[in-house]
């Protein structure tokens, strides 16, 4: 389907369709509130003009809301949610982890140019930085103003979406891929272009990202940081731990590393200091984040909130994808791309990774 | 024994010390000294980290790690009282330890201990006159610059370039401390270490410093800027009032907040292993989210972004030393430490309670007061018969 004009406009004139037909209950999308932008879940037809779904800010990962939202045991009244493949990433490996169901969640997702950081978005002129993300996303250039991670970033196109958008400078086509998502698209059925969203239409964004991707692992040269260069890279860290949790994947409700067994007894401060002569207060620093790379990192959907939430602007995202990506291509594993996918680290195959346990 | 030990002195003298390379490496040069008269085994200090670009704390005991230890960094990294905390919130270690804080790390510690999560009984607690601390977020980008606009500042006392509340605060110097290192009104090539309290002076003694030297004119010194301060607050306190008054104003304020509650993880204060606002307790069904959003048209999420930062606030405003860590951590600019330590100025004061100054001034909290508590706000006395002040 193709649409005309604001691609913002056009999905809210979906939206709204939804809520006053009642194939819907609810709508969950980014929206305004005052200067700020934040996911809604909106209910009232009228208040879809408040929505921004398609703005590329990522004020937290979805998954984590929608978790909240569909752990009870699913849903019993359909949400139409838009967000973006990232977000629809984590949200798959949550409920892998029996942290959310997608029962009557009706998912719309945007082909997607990265997302604008924190800082740019509210301290920059936003609507000056969004003109010159989108005529670079036309131009099939990757936005200069995106978050490190979304720049190297090779899933621009959703999986497991129901409906698929493709913002163009148009306005943007919309793509049916499921049953539910032919449904919702119904009520406009006359416009919606056939067939499946050619994805040789973003290519040039794709490949530049890809080849990105490896100029920036080789660059990062985490294989020969050693323990010297995370402690470089981890000096800084202020132990707040607020990239576990905005993390979609960091599910726990209590944190390994915030627990009491990762806290020192005095007399380990005393045989500490005996051995070395001096101790970090307070310890593991480096062990948290190593810690927090095992757990997660078969998962790791790349979306770059850890960096974007760092008070002191560890690169954490980029040294987390980097890892993930070498744990995922070990079990040959895309996370989230699959809701029935095992994660790898929760199954056992017996003849799995003979080339590396020899 | 004990209380002996920590109760307070008037200062009226000090011990000047040489301080011809400066004020950090004379402090240094007193710790180690502390270290040779086994006054203490261990010092808890900041050092640079090796990249150079933050400073972490070290309990520091080879002597080769004084080598970039700077006891007055530019930035407040981990909040002093909340790495005290880390350190002997399992009981005392058996070494002595010397802690070279900020006065609001110190007065940090002073609530924490009040709430079981220090124990101060092996800690020397040393402060100095506190210039403030840059914004770490402008420090961490750029490091050179941080240190020679710090240092300028320093010099110049100029307090524009810290912090917010830094600029607002008026206990920048001796807070509850053992010994007081003086910089202001005392000359570049010294530093007057004050005493205050027994253990400070028995410290003072074992390293065989007297303390002959008046401090009247550090004193003078200390009382003209603090009146300067406190004009500096009077002019900040109503602006940010304003701002933030009323639920529309304060849902404003806080509308960019994403419920990363890094806020809460870096407060010294908030000690909860498992904070109330991240239990089950706060969690809602999926009904709940429905029928909320059915109710209003539109609800936003988190759902909880007030109730989370109106709940922290009233757990703990009491013991808000205004250190700025909150802020610090706020990935998205929220002047969330101006607002606490301007509703703590508050809370406070009604009870007339100043977190941090004294181990002996017990959390308003935890105890009742049947006699004279809030007549003024309840209107009513506990006992019209025996009087009170409440008219």
């Amino acid at each position: 389907m193709k649409i005309q004009g604001d691609v913002d406009n056009a999905i809210k004139v979906l939206l709204r369709g939804l809520l006053e037909k009642g194939t819907v209950e609810a709508v969950f999308a980014l929206g305004e509130i005052g200067d700020a932008i934040n996911y809604l879940l909106v209910s009232d037809p009228a208040k879809i003009d408040s929505l921004r779904p398609t703005l590329p800010f990522m004020p937290a990962n979805a998954a984590n809301h929608l978790s909240k939202i569909t752990a009870g045991g699913g849903l019993t009244q359909k949400i139409a949610v838009v967000v973006k493949p990232c977000e629809l990433r984590g949200f798959a490996e949550l409920v892998k982890r029996e942290s959310g169901s997608r029962e009557n969640l009706i998912f719309i997702s945007p082909v997607c140019g990265g997302v604008i950081d924190f800082d740019t978005f509210y301290t920059g002129d936003s609507e000056k930085e969004l003109a010159e993300y989108w005529k670079a996303f036309y131009a099939g250039e990757i936005p200069s103003n995106i978050r490190p991670t979304c720049a190297i970033c090779e899933h621009l196109a959703p999986f497991n979406a129901d409906v698929t958008v493709l913002p163009t400078s148009e306005g943007c086509e919309l793509f049916s891929n499921t049953p539910a998502g032919a449904d919702i698209l119904a009520p406009i059925k006359e416009d919606i272009a056939e067939g499946q969203l050619d994805e040789t239409r973003f290519e040039k964004i794709r490949d530049a990202r890809i080849s990105n991707r490896e100029k920036f692992f080789e660059e990062l040269k985490l294989e020969d940081m050693g323990i010297k260069g995370l402690v470089e890279a981890f000096g800084k860290c202020l132990g707040c731990h607020g990239c576990s949790r905005v993390c979609p994947i960091c599910y726990c409700a209590l944190c390994a590393f915030d627990s009491k067994e990762n806290e020192f007894k005095p007399d380990v401060f005393d045989k500490q200091l005996e051995k070395r002569g001096g101790i970090r207060i307070p310890p593991n620093t480096v062990f948290f984040h190593l810690g927090r790379i095992t757990h997660m990192s078969v998962s790791c959907v790349g979306c770059g909130m850890c960096a974007d939430v760092c008070p002191v602007d560890i690169p954490v995202a980029s040294i987390f994808t980097r890892a993930g990506d070498a744990v995922q291509k070990l079990f040959e594993y895309i996370p989230g791309k699959d809701f029935e996918e095992p994660v790898p680290l929760s199954t056992f195959i017996e003849d799995e990774l003979t080339e590396v346990e020899d | 024994m004990k209380k002996e030990l920590s109760k307070p002195i008037k200062p009226s003298k000090g011990s000047l010390f040489p301080a011809s390379k400066g004020c950090n490496a004379a402090v240094i040069e007193f710790l180690r000294k502390g270290i040779a008269h086994q006054l203490f085994e261990s010092v808890l200090v900041p050092v640079e980290v090796p990249s150079g670009n933050s400073f972490a704390w070290i309990l520091v005991r080879d002597d080769a790690l004084f080598e970039n230890a700077d006891i007055l960094p530019p930035v407040m990294t981990v909040q002093g009282g909340k790495a005290l905390s880390s350190l002997t919130k399992h009981g005392s270690t058996g070494m002595k330890i010397a802690a070279v804080m900020r006065p609001c790390e110190i007065r940090a510690a002073i609530e924490l201990a009040k709430l079981k999560q220090i124990d101060l009984e092996n800690v020397l607690l040393i402060s100095m006159d506190c210039p403030g601390a840059l914004p770490i977020q402008d420090y961490v980008s750029n490091p050179e610059k941080g240190k020679e606009v710090f240092s300028k500042a320093i010099k110049a006392g100029d307090i524009e370039p810290m912090r917010s509340v830094c600029r607002t605060c008026i206990h920048f110097s001796i807070t509850a401390p053992d010994l007081h290192i003086a910089t202001k009104g005392i000359p570049d090539d010294e530093i007057l270490i004050i005493p205050v309290n027994v253990k400070g002076e028995k410290v003072l003694e074992g390293i065989g410093l007297t303390c002959d030297r008046e401090i009247v004119e550090w004193n003078s010194e200390i009382e003209m800027l603090t009146s300067e301060r406190k004009t500096l607050k009077s002019e900040a306190i109503p602006e940010i009032k304003e701002r933030t008054s009323g639920m529309l104003n304060l849902a404003e304020v806080l509308s960019k907040c994403i419920s990363c509650h890094n806020c809460m993880a870096v407060c010294p204060v908030c000690y909860c292993r498992r904070c109330y606002f991240e239990s089950d307790a706060t969690e809602l069904s999926s009904e709940q989210y429905l029928d909320r959003a059915a109710q209003k048209g539109s609800i936003r999420l988190s759902q909880d972004v007030l109730h989370f930062h109106l709940g922290r606030m009233s757990h703990m405003t009491m013991s808000c030393v205004s250190c700025g860590s909150c802020e610090d951590a706020c990935p998205v600019d929220i002047p969330v430490a101006q607002l606490f330590s301007a509703v703590a100025e508050d809370s406070q004061a009604l009870f007339e309670y100043t977190p941090g100054m004294s181990l002996d001034d017990a959390l308003p909290l935890r105890i009742f007061n049947k006699d004279k508590e809030l007549c003024d706000i309840e209107r009513i006395c506990a006992d019209p018969l025996k009087g009170c002040d409440c008219k």
